[in-house]
């Protein structure tokens, strides 16, 4: 079969005859002294592969997938927070592969590896004068996996990043590499360029970039009803605008960047621990009847100086990040958002007053995960009770089938994991006395079963964005 | 898929802030291929002040660490400690790797690494 004309389907078909291939040595497999296991970064997904693939050039990632040798998984940087990676045979990463491939400063474009890291990328593309328009809040990630998972950021002019990608190379499960744009091969072009792997692998990408430009992020504090009200125009009127919102208190931190020509600097600093002050404060203040806490919080919270940094672009989009966290998020029509966050702040302060969106080291979880449940239904529905031991059984029952089904299929791998076990977990718990909440794993893909309602969400524990905002 | 946390700007000197910048030391010279990985991986981090993590060649940062051993900061680096993820975003690092460039940042003398 040709390259040109290639269509999703033949790739899927590729994709089921690369698994029935039988396991060949693969090439440039790393020597280790040790199997180590891989982990995301929040720590919640994690497998243990049996070989790790760092290819060198496009013709090694396509010899490897012709060659088959099982399941192969591309993985980035690890910054996904869905069970994409885990896989127990072979995983790819494209870090030798990383950096600029050419570029053309008429039309402001620049190919790049996929192995290239999004931070590094800023200054690659400012000493050729590009720059990218958009970037994620952070910048660890490489940008097959940005891409892979149509990572974004925040405007609303901008698409996710897999919107500049103007062509592409795919490595399909055949082993053939595919050239792609809006021209040539457009239907996998437009699935490759968020396609979670399964595709095959994205080796390059051409990104349609502009002149580098320097922003201005300017920080607030603002009552969360004014935000909240203010919406709409915030919106339209910045190059950028988001507001985090935080249970126990009024206030919201407001975000809005926009072009300036003013020269770099800074009345504020980033603050990458700031999350930790945040929760200090909480603790500290959760002692007091909520009739003084609350209004205590609220003004130290204030009482944290605004201000603006100014920079290039890739400085100020993206941050450090000290506090990992798990993240899920959710779309809503944007004119139901207030009223969603509304009703999810309202729940959290009448019925949860003490809780706070944490994070459990991942070690630790391990060993507290079968606790992990009745601490949160403690906080969040008194009305349950449900002995230790007995929801721990449960949980060990059916963590089983949760590893399974948190491995969706991957280049060579047919067919879904069964869900038999999660569903027998499920169903146990359900029949606990009071108005327990159904367990649930702490992986993307063992997510809680839909709700009815908005209101359902707030039984998550989970770190949800909207938690993310609340974790002071 | 946004990773979103607020760009908090609280100076509350809590956690992490006015460190100051050390004065860069490298005893150990990394392999070309380890020295990409180092910038990729670990320098985002540990080459940039105020963020929270050992800075690369800072004895003061790094002396309380280096007691635990070669081994413990390896270990932690594998399974990730506070802010820095699991095997330091670095999935393609062998164990050996990884030593490599847990010594080279924290000064420890090659021979002690082994």
């Amino acid at each position: 079969m040709s390259a040109r004309g290639l269509t999703r389907r033949a790739l899927l078909g590729g994709a089921l005859a690369a698994g029935a291939l039988a396991a060949l040595p693969a090439r440039r497999a790393i020597a280790s002294s040790r199997s180590l296991p891989w982990r995301n970064w929040s720590g919640f997904q994690e497998c243990r592969p049996a070989r790790r693939l760092g290819p060198l050039s496009e013709a090694e990632v396509a010899a490897l997938l012709r060659e088959g040798g099982g399941v192969i998984r591309p993985a980035g940087a690890g910054h996904s927070f869905s069970a994409l990676v885990p896989t127990d045979d072979a995983l790819l990463f494209l870090d030798r592969m990383s950096g600029l491939v050419d570029s053309d400063a008429a039309s402001l474009q620049a190919e790049v590896w996929a192995g290239t890291r999004l931070g590094p990328l800023g200054p690659a593309l400012g000493a050729i004068g590009q720059a990218m328009p958009n970037l994620p809040d952070i910048d660890y990630q490489t940008l097959g996996g940005a891409l892979a998972t149509s990572t974004h950021g925040t405007g609303a002019r901008f698409g996710s990043l897999s919107s500049q990608v103007v062509s592409l190379t795919l490595a399909t499960p055949r082993g053939e590499l595919l050239e792609c744009d809006a021209q040539r091969n457009a239907e996998v072009f437009h699935a490759a360029r968020t396609s979670l792997g399964a595709l095959g692998v994205v080796t390059r990408a051409r990104l349609q970039n502009q002149a580098p430009v320097r922003l201005g992020e300017r920080t607030e504090w603002r009552d969360l009803d004014a935000v909240l009200a203010d919406l709409p125009r915030e919106r339209d009127t910045n190059r950028h605008f988001e507001f985090y919102a935080f249970p126990h208190a009024s206030v919201a931190l407001a975000i809005s960047t926009n072009e300036t020509d003013a020269e770099p600097g800074a009345t504020v600093e980033d603050d990458p621990g700031g999350l930790h002050t945040l929760r200090a404060l909480h603790r500290a203040t959760r002692w007091l009847p909520a009739a003084l806490a609350d209004p205590l919080y609220d003004a130290l919270i204030r009482a944290s100086p605004s201000g603006e940094r100014i920079d290039w672009s890739h400085r100020v989009l993206a941050h450090p990040r000290t506090t990992r966290f798990n993240e899920m998020e959710y779309t809503v029509p944007a004119a139901a958002g207030p009223d969603c966050l509304r009703e999810l702040l309202a729940v959290i302060r009448a019925r949860a007053r003490r809780l706070l969106p944490d994070r459990v080291p991942p070690r630790a979880r391990r060993r507290r995960l079968a606790l992990d449940v009745p601490r949160a239904r403690g906080g969040l529905d008194l009305g349950a009770r449900v002995p230790r031991r007995r929801s721990a059984a449960l949980l060990r029952r059916g963590r089983a089938g949760v590893l399974e089904v948190r491995r969706p299929p991957a280049l060579g791998q047919a067919a879904h994991a069964r869900r038999g076990s999660d569903r027998r977990a499920l169903s146990e718990v359900a029949r606990l006395p009071g108005r327990a909440p159904r367990a649930r794993s702490r992986g993307a893909a063992g997510e809680s079963p839909p709700r009815r309602s908005a209101r359902g969400l707030t039984h998550r524990k989970e770190s949800t964005r909207s938690a993310s905002m609340s974790e002071a | 898929m946004r990773s979103a946390l607020p760009p908090l700007v609280l100076v509350w000197s809590l956690a992490c802030g006015s460190e100051p910048a050390p004065a860069p030391q490298q005893t150990a010279a990394l392999a070309p291929e380890l020295a990409s990985t180092y910038q990729a991986a670990c320098a985002p981090c540990h080459a940039r002040p105020g963020v929270g993590a050992p800075l690369t060649g800072s004895a003061a940062d790094w002396s309380e660490r280096r007691a635990r051993g070669i081994d413990a900061l390896v270990a932690s680096t594998v399974e990730g400690v506070g802010g820095m993820p699991p095997l330091g975003t670095c999935g393609l690092c062998s164990e050996d790797d990884l030593r490599a460039l847990v010594s080279y940042m924290a000064f420890v003398p090659a021979e002690a690494a082994r």
